[in-house]
């Protein structure tokens, strides 16, 4: 299991890296193989210059050896230079292609999973993954391959000398490392332990570097709240910081042992052999630098393959977040009818998941196409929840919603939810252009589309305002990158957002949820009736509290805590002695009537 | 250079101990390097002279118990390098960041809607580690190079004075390298932010919970993804053509590079074999030149490239803190909770004569010449469509923007001349567009009156006040409740209305002189709003509140209603004044009044 987890992940990388960029392996072996070469001349040259001095060597022929190495390793460093570059730029490739994957997967995922609480850590460990094994391909290739080609080249020398240096160097190597990889288990769980710590540390960081917080600093003590959090946690950070240097210390005494054990060993074999007459004293030198290279390259390989080891497992936590499956869009492949006439909420009862408490509960009503309706109620009555079951956000815990007879989570994703251009409650809007908050270059940059785009400005009332701008549509929309970006006031906003809904293509459905909560009254009932009266081919759905802007519509539903509570036109409804909806009414009424204003008096 | 020493003084200032042990760490280290070197020669000598005669002398077993010391000696400093790397970072980060912060409080709220600003403060905010990194590699680098060159520089002076001027070369290419490369990187960095800042930006619609619903119906990922990749591919396309100059640059000294050391080399070979010096100092020689050039490299390199490169990014960070004298830093670092709770602060009357303000890059006035008088005890209503300047009256009166003309006077004294930190005492303040930390509930609240964070009775009359008690009886850890997930998993998430009440209850925190609300139950449903708009009056007990909403249900509370419009104050008077007048209230009160017939 392990192993192919491995396999698979390695495979992944090769892959990707290929797909990305047919050149960057081989770039990478050659970059590898150049680097060894320089360190290669660098070990040979000392010794070939004593060699020919204490030989008594003509100074020419020393030159001739200096200029040729330092020529050759001027080349070298220029194609090491030049390989680098390119694989830099290879590298920021791969990030962002898997970065780019990752976004469309996260886009078909199903939301019900993105809302889950657990969900940012998902996508936080798969987005560290991608950056955490991005280099798996280069230590692969440039570094293990080449240092195993300085491994042998010095073992060859070693073997030369005295077979016995090879069997110590080996053997200090293996038992540090060892050691090593003991400690550094010990320091990861540490590490784990500091992770909560860490998490903590990066939120405060982020929330006291936001700006939209800066601007509100002054307000209130945060800074300095933030500020005593963060040194509290500092403190907890750096206790574990010491166990870990702790650690670290045994570990370089360890090393620092073997190290010792080696250098020593080293030293009296060549010793040995230079008295004995057998090794020369320009081989003197090379032996005792090429057991350093050795070293190095052993510990640098041992490195790399840790590495390798560790961005095999962030490898899999973005390979795990990349198969979490996408039941919402891939279920159902039926075609939607091309006209419709009935929506049907049957027994439906919603629970968030990993709750107890339903949200909504045994909801049945039916709306045609040719009604308005109206869905009111209290915060946390489940009027949103409502929306979001319909457009397939969520599946109901049970029942069904039908379209004309067919529960909607049977027909394909992408037609289905082509048919509806909600406005939500907590709407975005976005800094690109004013005409790109509304098309999203969905249409086609057209002279006949502009028109049309004018033409739903005129009916949500921007067309004046975004004519008069000089570059019109492709005004940037916010200051956030440009100066002279234009910024709209709330009810703009509002009408934007709903131009938005009216150019999305085909849709003939309109859903209302409460985007208005910062309009005055009045301000809401005529978008309302606006819509009312210019929108909808099919369904047209309405979602406020504020039951003075949706009395208009044929059908509304009070939904109270989850359950339908009353169900009727609002004459009907009125009708109804102590009904919720007349109560509310009357609340709501009762600031424009002498009620409020007795109230207040009393208190005076 | 002038920011790059202010900087550096109060760090210097604020951990001079840790310093003068990572000096001295360094300068040792650096001392062991032209050691071996030493080493190595009287070995090569002893091995060329005596052993090769059969004979191995006392001198030769002393040093190979040098080199054992000098083993050690390695150890015990790449522990103590590690140790004070770590200590020393976060030290300084945390000094860094609290400079900042504390600076942060102090810049007025329209600097935040320039967009240059944005720009520099993501900027800084980006590197303020960097001041950190910048210190300890600047001593990294100083103390364990110098004490090299110098060393090397006087034992070429004894054995070989030519390599002097070698060294001397090298020092002065790699210099000019460093200046022209460290402008570029610098300027290419900050070309980038906007890019980058867009990069962020959409990085972050990805994740953004909202936009997933978008993205769901409204297909707009492709054109999110488009825009992201064009984005990716102009940063890529700039950093390539960074990349080009540099390498060029790069290439060119490099070639200077091996040309002075090929002299070196055959400066020494020429000394050895004229016997001017023996095999032994041959091999020292040749590895301090080495040693010695790789010094002065990373010296000219890193020092050039820390005055050229990161002391502009100390220039940006500096053009943020400062001005800031040393009055203003004792009075920032001393902790806020230390401020004299008990100060006077007895509100009598606000007066805003003739007050303008137009927004950074805006190309009309938000207010037109506002004059309001405020008086204790009462409780005035702004009222007005969206656009109309309520909430930026709101800031001026509060303080948060001083770049307005007119005159703001508190109790009889223009504010201008006030700190902040005195007018906001105060106010308690519900904004409008406001942030829910991921802290606990009781943190949250606290955070409108800090000075009380630690008073149980306070609290609970804040929360009362704001009807948050069925909220906190909700939960079972109580006010100890962490919001959202960020700090916790086991974070809870609020509704919009009940994050509001949380807002509500930090402004009623500390029983605030004047009450400034701004839309406080925008997502509260009518019937929750009756309950917290039913015992206002009692609960405000004689002190002042500013009201500022839509909604005409609320401004009837008031005991005066501010009608704006268009950065205007309109009409102004109680309803049934307003009503009488039959002006714009009148209509807009009628219209809405008609909705419910």
């Amino acid at each position: 299991m392990r192993k192919n987890k491995t396999l698979k992940c390695i495979l992944f990388q090769i892959k990707k890296s290929y797909k990305t960029n047919k050149s960057e392996i081989p770039y990478l072996i050659a970059a590898g193989l150049m680097e060894e070469a320089q360190n290669m001349l660098s070990m040979l040259f000392p010794a070939a210059i004593l060699s020919i001095i204490s030989g008594g060597g003509k100074a020419q022929k020393a030159l001739i050896i200096v200029t040729s190495v330092n020529l050759l390793l001027v080349i070298f460093s220029f194609l090491v230079e030049y390989a680098s570059r390119a694989l830099c730029l290879h590298g920021i490739r791969l990030v962002n292609t898997m970065q780019l994957d990752m976004n469309r997967k996260t886009m078909h995922m199903n939301y019900a999973d993105i809302k889950e609480s657990s969900y940012i850590n998902k996508y936080d460990t798969a987005s560290d993954g991608i950056w955490k094994s991005s280099d798996t391909v280069h230590y692969l290739f440039r570094v293990i391959l080449s240092r195993v080609v300085m491994i042998s080249a010095t073992l060859f020398i070693f073997i030369r000398v005295h077979f016995a240096v090879a069997a110590v160097v080996f053997a200090t190597i293996i038992f540090d490392y060892a050691m090593n990889a003991h400690i550094v288990k010990k320091q990861h769980a540490n590490d784990t332990e500091n992770a909560v710590y860490r998490n903590r540390q990066k939120y405060l960081d982020d929330t006291l570097f936001d700006q939209n917080v800066q601007k509100d600093a002054s307000f209130n003590s945060a800074n300095a709240f933030l500020l005593h959090k963060r040194k509290e946690l500092t403190k907890s950070i750096l206790q574990v910081v010491r166990k870990n240097t702790m650690l670290d210390f045994t570990d370089n005494t360890i090393g620092a042992a073997c190290t010792l054990v080696r250098t020593v060993f080293t030293y009296l074999i060549a010793l040995k052999q230079y008295i004995a007459g057998k090794l020369h004293i320009a081989d003197f030198l090379l032996f005792i630098s090429a057991a350093q290279q050795m070293t190095d390259a052993f510990f640098q390989m041992v490195n790399a393959a840790e590495y390798i080891r560790k961005a095999v497992n962030y490898c899999d936590d973005y390979l795990k977040y990349m198969e979490i499956p996408e039941t919402d869009r891939t279920e159902g492949n039926l075609e939607v009818p091309k006209h419709f006439h009935v929506l049907e909420f049957r027994n439906v009862s919603f629970k968030y998941p990993g709750r107890s408490e339903y949200v909504l509960r045994n909801l049945s009503f039916t709306v045609n196409t040719n009604e308005v309706m109206a869905i009111v109620g209290d915060n946390g009555a489940g009027k949103s929840t409502l929306v979001k079951l319909l457009l397939r956000l969520y599946k109901p815990s049970s029942g069904e919603i039908l379209l004309d007879g067919v529960s909607i989570h049977d027909y394909r994703y992408d037609d289905y939810t082509a048919l509806f251009a909600p406005v939500f409650q907590d709407y975005m809007t976005y800094s690109f252009t004013v005409g790109e908050n509304i098309y999203f270059g969905n249409t086609p940059a057209s002279a006949g589309a502009n028109a049309d785009l004018y033409k739903i400005l005129d009916k949500v009332g921007l067309k004046d305002k975004i004519s008069a701008l000089p570059e019109g549509l492709d005004t940037p929309y916010t200051k956030r990158f440009d100066p002279h970006g234009i910024v709209f006031s709330g009810g703009e906003e509002q009408r934007l957002v709903i131009a938005r809904a009216f150019a999305k293509a085909g849709a003939g459905s309109m859903i209302l949820d409460e985007p208005t909560a910062s309009l005055d009254p009045l301000a809401e009932y005529e978008i309302n009736k606006l819509i009312h009266s210019v929108a909808a081919d099919d369904f047209l759905i309405f979602i406020s509290h504020r039951l003075s802007t949706t009395k208009f519509a044929d059908k509304i539903i009070v939904l109270q805590n989850g359950e339908p509570a009353e169900e009727g036109s609002h004459a009907d409804l009125m009708g109804l002695d102590n009904g919720i909806y007349k109560t509310m009414y009357c609340i709501q009424s009762s600031y424009y009537t002498d009620e409020t204003m007795r109230m207040s008096e009393k208190n005076k | 250079m002038k920011q790059t020493v202010w900087i550096m003084t109060r760090v210097l200032r604020y951990c001079f101990k840790y310093i003068l042990g990572l000096v001295l760490v360094f300068s040792f280290s650096s001392l062991i390097r032209v050691g071996v070197n030493f080493l190595n020669r009287n070995v090569i000598n002893e091995l060329t002279e005596n052993a090769a005669a059969g004979r191995i002398s006392v001198l030769f077993f002393i040093c190979l118990i040098c080199y054992l010391v000098v083993w050690l000696l390695s150890i015990f400093q790449g522990y103590l390098e590690a140790f004070a790397n770590n200590l020393f970072r976060l030290k300084v980060d945390v000094f860094m960041q609290k400079i900042f912060m504390k600076k942060s409080v102090q810049i007025t709220q329209e600097r935040f809607f320039e967009t240059d600003f944005q720009n520099q403060y993501s900027f800084v905010c980006g590197n303020t580690n960097r001041a950190s990194a910048y210190i300890f590699n600047l001593i990294t680098i100083l103390f364990s190079n110098i004490a090299v060159v110098f060393s090397s520089v006087l034992l070429f002076a004894k054995y070989e004075p030519m390599l002097i001027a070698y060294a001397f070369s090298v020092m002065i290419f790699q210099g000019v390298h460093t200046i022209i490369t460290s402008n570029i990187s610098y300027n290419a960095s900050k070309k980038q932010i906007k890019a980058e800042r867009i990069g962020a930006y959409l990085a972050g619609l990805f994740v953004d919970k909202r936009t997933a619903k978008e993205m769901r119906i409204y297909d707009c990922f492709k054109f999110f993804m488009s825009k992201w990749e064009y984005n990716n591919e102009r940063l890529i396309h700039e950093r390539i053509k960074i990349d080009n100059k540099q390498i060029a640059y790069n290439h060119a000294v490099e070639i200077i590079n091996v040309l002075l050391r090929f002299i070196s080399i055959y400066i020494l070979l020429f000394g050895v074999t004229r016997n001017k010096y023996d095999t032994g100092t041959f091999v020292m020689l040749f590895g301090l030149a080495e040693v010695c050039v790789s010094g002065i490299r990373s010296l000219t390199g890193n020092v050039f490239s820390g005055i050229f490169g990161d002391a502009k990014y100390f220039k940006d960070y500096y053009e943020i803190v400062a001005p800031i004298d040393k009055k203003q830093i004792a009075e920032a670092l001393r902790n806020s909770t230390n401020e004299d709770p008990d100060e006077e602060r007895y509100f009598t009357d606000m007066k805003l004569e003739n007050i303008t303000f137009t927004y950074p890059n805006a190309d009309r006035q938000a207010l037109k010449g506002v004059d309001l008088h405020l008086k204790r005890g009462e409780i005035v209503s702004i009222l007005g469509y969206n656009g109309s300047g309520k909430t930026t009256l709101s800031k001026v009166l509060s303080g948060a923007f001083t770049e307005y003309g007119g005159n703001v006077k508190l109790n009889g004294n223009d504010i201008s001349g006030m700190p902040k930190a005195s007018i906001y005492r105060y106010f308690g303040i519900a904004p409008q567009e406001y942030t829910i930390f991921s802290l606990s509930i009781r943190d949250n609240v606290s955070l409108g009156c800090i000075e009380k964070m630690n008073d149980d009775d306070e609290l609970e009359i804040a929360c009362q006040k704001a009807g948050m008690q069925n909220i906190i009886g909700k939960f079972p850890l109580g006010d100890a409740t962490i919001l959202g997930k960020e700090y916790s998993p086991d974070g809870v998430e609020l509704s919009g209305g009940e994050s509001q009440r949380i807002i509500l209850a930090s402004a009623y925190m500390g029983s605030p002189e004047i009450l400034l609300l701004d839309e406080p139950t925008a997502s509260i449903d009518p019937i929750h709003e009756v309950e917290i708009l039913k015992n206002f009056r009692e609960i405000l007990s004689g002190k002042t509140a500013v009201l500022i909403s839509h909604r005409i249900g609320f401004a009837r509370l008031a005991d005066r209603i501010v009608i704006m419009k268009e950065g205007r104050i309109v009409e102004e008077g109680s309803h049934d004044d307003l009503l009488a007048q039959n002006g714009f209230y009148a209509e807009m009160f009628n219209k809405q009044k008609k909705l419910y017939e």
